[in-house]
């Protein structure tokens, strides 16, 4: 099998999973099932960072959702004890609008994807790797980059200050 | 190679699909899922345009990785509150949350 | 079979058992502890295979493969395996002690709710300590290294309902996790500056790298192998340790765990050899050698008697690393696998069969725990190094190798107090070994007590076998078969007066204890004894011993390692949780707002209120005159535009459900709505 065979092959793959494991999270009754579909879902998302060749986000991906992400919403899941939906309908009554503004949403995404399969070139190669990323994050992008840091320490301190038992 | 419009043809639906989850569940948890969901398939979508207009400032990247950040700060957040509302009210679902009823 | 698979195989075993467990673990019930005994004995198989690869590969490593899984800039990220003679034969002792104690467990946790998690835990633990001694990378094995933490911390803590388990399990994570940062510094250290972390790359790290820098690197590496193996001052994890179920205590503290430390020590020995490290090893070693034995002396509880000879043997160990006795090091690791297993299980069938962890409640089991009370026998020689079990040969090595240090690493003048030290705690060993035992066993019967069920009978009996056969994998000079195994072509001596010394240490602290029990039962029974050679023995022995033991107790380092080590990591956690974000608020943002608007009020009052007035004046006038038009023309106007509003907002109204799934759907409605419009506008 050639590099061309191998990572369509991947990407299908990839594909399927990531599709079916969001399809398999929304409609299982279960919220444990639903997280482990999470994660099989992140995970592909992570295979896919890697086939752009983006290792660095690939790890990432890797680490934060399909580990931490995945296991904070298990501890969720577990200490709300409602692990089996008692509702006796999954969907809400906007339902039908929400598919209205799913097809509102498909219309331009189409659009633009019609344009850009046109102008895209067919063949890539990522502009650089972790290195040049890291470089392009301490430089041109550092502002942002604090500002994110501050961002999640934020978040860090208030979860935990939500999350707290009253005291 | 894959084209990079596969990759974005792929992030589009998963964008949609989970749009419309996080609409329509009934389940604040899986609701919060979905939203994951979401902003992984933007990052793919950035990571895609990237590569695809070779772009030598890293934008593309540097975007996914402030969309991972995002996404962590807010799962964090999310599940700190559904954790507090469930203790005051017992209930993760949607439908509870309507205090704000004018 | 491809030998690589082979190896790839012993942790992949286990690990499928942990997900095989996880998964239908409910539904298979106490079957789950056989799944994880027949993963378990594949494993064994395995390792049996590479042993006798590494036995005919003359020192050349079985298996060397690795595979890239990421890049990092300049760095690759490998994973895979690498055996040779050391991670074979570690690998063949952790195995065998597991499976034992795997078959053990399966009597003592009979009942348990959580039996499928117990045993779905317990393949993951030994998956990573199988993981961990054929890792081809250091962090590879760093990683194994905190599973293996993380594990830990689920077994001791594996009956949470009791406070001082949770609490044990808790201390252990967070003081193992003081030298896992040293650790993880160390591996940073290698990889900036040698730029690898390929375990046969790094041994070479000498060839190429400063030994400053090495030093550095392997002090801190060091520091992750003190807090695994519970060595001084990192030691206070294990006594607490012991509130897990006793099958964790017999793996974790005696093959598995505390062997790491050691194990890694002796991973990266080439690069401790070169870096100078070896001094700072011996001397922590030899320091929780002596340190433990004392503090076992007047240890009243079974298991922590045992935890603290742990420690002490463990120094044993690393004090040989660090004189040189890298095979003396590894065959006492070998056979203390054997034998500390054996004691914990034995230990924790008299915990079964008596109920109680207390020696001074027991006494007499001899009589009702017949085979119990045989291989405790033989656990408590071996470790107290009485020929020809097997713990007095590796005692033996490692004296030897003190006496006589490797030239390169030691001298004689730092070697012969370390020997002296080392010879006095083989005593106290013997002694506090068989003060238990004679505590525990002979005497008046205390309690009633029943022999354990067969399940946790056989395993004992086996290790008990191994004790005392496992000796002859090393004979000096006779058969040195291990060092042959560790490092081709190094011949090492026997010393035959050494032996003959150590032999008679072990006897006389096995004669104390002996002369102890008996003043013991005699003060007990009649208290006007005569005065005889025990008294003498108990002046001149035992009383110094019991007053330094006593004065160790009293200075009480556990405490002020607590308090300056763990603490303050407590400290901060609560600063934060205390940290009251309210008042901070308040502070900044409250004061500073309020200081603004009464700055502001008084711009209102003086300079605004008084334009105010004017204008209000000069529009009194204009008003008047208006009043008249007003009230003709515009009040119908502006009712007209009031109901309009009502009858808007009426409706509108329903929108505002209060429902925020409804608020979500119509901020993403919105949304695309202004999309159309901007697109529309922009065309």
């Amino acid at each position: 099998m050639g590099a061309e065979a191998t990572s369509w092959f991947l990407f299908t793959l990839m594909a399927v999973v990531i599709v079916g494991c969001s399809v398999a999270m929304m409609l299982s009754r279960n919220f444990v099932h639903s997280a482990v579909f999470l994660a099989g879902a992140l995970l592909s998302f992570a295979g896919l960072y890697a086939l752009l060749d983006a290792t660095f986000l690939a790890l990432l991906q890797l680490f934060i959702y399909a580990g931490a992400v995945t296991v904070v919403v298990v501890f969720v899941v577990m200490l709300t004890s409602t692990s089996v939906v008692a509702f006796d309908s999954l969907l809400q009554r906007q339902t039908w609008l929400a598919l209205a503004v799913g097809v509102a949403f498909a219309i331009p995404l189409i659009d633009a994807l019609r344009t850009l399969a046109a102008a895209l070139p067919l063949a890539a190669t990522a502009p650089g790797g972790t290195e040049e990323l890291a470089r392009a994050l301490l430089t041109t992008y550092v502002a942002p980059f604090e500002i994110s840091s501050a961002i999640l320490l934020a978040a860090l301190v208030g979860a935990i200050y939500l999350a707290r038992e009253a005291s | 190679m894959v084209p990079p419009i596969a990759f974005l043809i792929l992030g589009a639906v998963v964008f949609l699909l989970a749009m419309i989850g996080f609409l329509t569940r009934r389940s604040l948890v899986q609701a919060l899922m979905c939203l994951e969901l979401m902003t992984s398939a933007v990052a793919l979508t950035f990571l895609a345009l990237g590569r695809a207009l070779g772009d030598r400032s890293m934008t593309g990247m540097v975007f996914a990785t402030f969309c991972m950040v995002i996404s962590a700060a807010e799962i964090g957040m999310g599940l700190a509150l559904v954790l507090l509302y469930f203790r005051k009210h017992g209930s993760t679902s949607t439908d509870d949350l309507d205090l704000m009823k004018g | 079979m491809p030998v690589a698979l082979t190896a790839a195989l012993v942790p992949i075993l286990p690990a499928a058992a942990f997900v095989l467990l996880v998964v239908f673990g409910r539904r298979l019930g106490e079957r789950s502890g056989w799944v994880a005994i027949g993963a378990l004995a594949g494993s064994l198989a395995c390792a049996v295979v590479l042993l006798v690869r590494a036995l005919s590969a003359e020192g050349e490593p079985v298996v060397h493969a690795t595979f890239r899984w990421a890049t990092i800039g300049r760095f690759g990220l490998d994973f895979g395996v690498y055996v040779d003679g050391l991670s074979a034969s570690v690998l063949l002792m952790v195995a065998i002690v597991a499976l034992m104690v795997f078959v053990y467990a399966t009597g003592y946790m009979h009942g348990d709710p959580r039996y499928p998690w117990f045993f779905a835990v317990f393949s993951l633990f030994t998956c990573s300590m199988f993981a961990l001694v054929t890792s081809a990378n250091l962090l590879q094995l760093m990683v194994f290294w905190e599973v293996m933490g993380l594990c830990s911390y689920l077994l001791i803590g594996f009956w949470f309902e009791r406070e001082e388990a949770r609490r044990a399990s808790i201390k252990a994570f967070l003081t193992t996790r003081v030298g896992d940062m040293g650790f993880l510094l160390g591996v940073v250290v290698l990889l900036a500056r040698v730029g690898t972390l390929d375990i046969p790359v790094l041994m070479r790290a000498g060839e190429t790298t400063a030994r400053p820098v090495l030093l550095i690197a392997c002090l801190l590496l060091f520091c992750g192998a003190v807090g695994k193996s519970a060595q001084f001052p990192l030691h206070i994890w294990l006594p607490d340790a012991m509130a897990g179920p006793t099958p964790v205590s017999g793996l974790l503290h005696s093959a598995t765990m505390v062997a790491a430390g050691v194990f890694l020590v002796a991973r990266m020995y080439p690069v401790f050899e070169v870096s100078g490290a070896l001094p700072f090893v011996a001397g922590a070693g030899i320091a929780s050698a002596v340190f433990g034995a004392s503090l076992a002396l007047t240890e009243t509880d079974i298991k922590r008697t045992l935890a603290y000879s742990t420690m002490s043997q463990l120094g044993y160990m690393m004090a040989a690393l660090g004189m040189g006795g890298y095979v003396a090091a590894v065959f006492h690791l070998i056979t203390h696998g054997f034998f500390k297993s054996l004691l914990f299980l034995s230990a924790g069938s008299v915990i079964h069969g008596s109920e109680t962890q207390d020696v001074r409640e027991m006494g007499g089991l001899a009589k009702t725990m017949k085979i119990t009370s045989i291989v405790y026998l033989v656990g408590a020689l071996a470790l107290a190094g009485i020929p020809p079990l097997a713990g007095f040969f590796s005692k033996d090595a490692i004296l030897v190798s003190m006496w006589a240090p490797d030239a390169k690493v030691a001298t004689q003048a730092l070697g012969h107090p370390l020997f002296f030290a080392a010879l006095a705690t083989a005593m106290l060993t013997a002694f506090y070994m068989f003060r238990q035992y004679f505590m525990v066993f002979t005497g008046p019967e205390q309690r009633h007590a029943h022999e354990s069920p067969r399940a946790m009978l056989v395993p004992m009996v086996v290790l008990a076998v191994l004790t005392s056969v496992a000796g002859a994998i090393n004979l000096p000079g006779l058969f040195p078969k291990l060092g042959e195994l560790l490092v081709p072509g190094e011949v090492e001596n026997a010393l035959w007066w050494l032996m003959l010394l150590s032999a008679s240490a072990a006897a006389t602290g096995v004669y104390i204890a002996w002369e102890q029990n008996r003043s013991r039962l005699e003060g007990a029974h009649d208290r006007n004894g005569t005065f005889g050679l025990e008294r003498v023995y108990g002046s001149v022995f035992i009383q110094p011993v019991f007053a330094v033991s006593d004065f160790l107790r009293r200075l009480n380092i556990d405490d002020i390692v607590q308090r300056t080590v763990l603490d303050p990591v407590v400290a901060t956690s609560d600063f934060l949780r205390r940290m009251d974000i309210d008042v901070v608020y308040m502070a900044v943002f409250v004061r500073l707002t309020s200081a603004l608007a009464e700055g502001l009020s008084r711009v209102d009052v003086y300079v605004i209120d008084g334009a105010v007035n004017l204008i209000g004046r000069a529009g009194l006038r204009i008003a008047a005159a208006l009043r008249l038009v007003d009230i003709r023309a515009i009040d119908g106007g502006v009712n007209a535009v009031g109901g309009g509003t009502a009858a808007i907002g009426g409706w509108l109204k329903r929108l505002q459900t209060g429902v925020v799934a409804n608020y979500a759907l119509f901020m993403l409605l919105f949304g695309i709505i202004i999309f159309y419009v901007a697109k529309g506008l922009a065309r």
